[in-house]
């Protein structure tokens, strides 16, 4: 888990397996950059090749904690069939934009 | 693993915390393997049974309750099952509705009575 600026956004990168056990390493990460201030957020999912419901509530406290503050947005990095299907099969990819790259993400 | 019969049948007990979830999702993921389901239902297994399995271990943890959690994975005629069954009394509340949608989502045939669950893949023709 680390964290980077680009072009002004907090590129949160994650890797591996986000669940149940693990996702409260992706939430603190999350709320620190959010706690921090920062509020336009990036997560880096391309290293990441399973996605449970835990971390996608993790995503979802970020998203609902960045659009209380002006110009603050949430964007995540999916390369992964496996992971994109989750936010697909629960319409979270129609609230979080899914990009196929940093670039992209950060870009909007 | 033991073989009763004709068939192959595999039995998980696992404490209830959150960091043998995983064990649980590897072992699945190796039996449909070894069952001949193709890669994407695989994925849809590694999901389900994960998210039953985090249920039966949150279960446990809003219960107070310390046993084992039993994961039975097992061929039947050619349809891949798996038996989540966990300790917390049947009432018990859950509070992640996402989990229990997304196993919805994926498997065919998912049935969820208080602490057991069991999940059906249909043989494949």
């Amino acid at each position: 888990m680390s964290t980077h600026d680009q072009d002004g956004i907090a590129v949160v990168s994650a890797a591996g397996e986000i669940d149940v056990f693990t996702a409260p390493q992706l939430d603190s990460e999350l709320s620190a950059v959010t706690g921090g201030g920062q509020h336009r957020v990036v997560v880096d999912l391309s290293r990441v090749d399973f996605l449970d419901s835990t971390g996608l509530a993790v995503l979802v406290k970020t998203l609902k904690r960045v659009r209380e503050h002006d110009g603050g947005s949430l964007a995540v990095v999916v390369t992964a069939d496996r992971v994109a299907k989750v936010f697909r099969l629960t319409g979270l990819d129609t609230l979080i934009p899914l990009h196929p790259t940093v670039e992209s993400a950060v870009a909007g | 693993m033991t073989v009763v019969g004709e068939q192959t049948a595999a039995t998980l007990t696992l404490p209830p915390s959150v960091e043998h979830v995983r064990t649980a999702r590897l072992v699945a993921v190796t039996a449909a393997r070894r069952l001949g389901l193709d890669e994407q239902t695989v994925d849809d297994v590694r999901l389900a049974v994960g998210e039953a399995v985090a249920r039966a271990v949150r279960r446990h943890a809003s219960a107070g309750v310390d046993d084992d959690v039993d994961v039975v994975l097992r061929d039947d005629s050619g349809a891949f099952v798996v038996e989540i069954d966990d300790r917390a009394p049947a009432n018990t509340p859950d509070d992640d509705e996402v989990g229990l949608a997304l196993v919805t989502a994926v498997v065919p045939d998912a049935e969820v009575q208080g602490g057991r669950v069991v999940l059906r893949w249909p043989a494949t023709a």
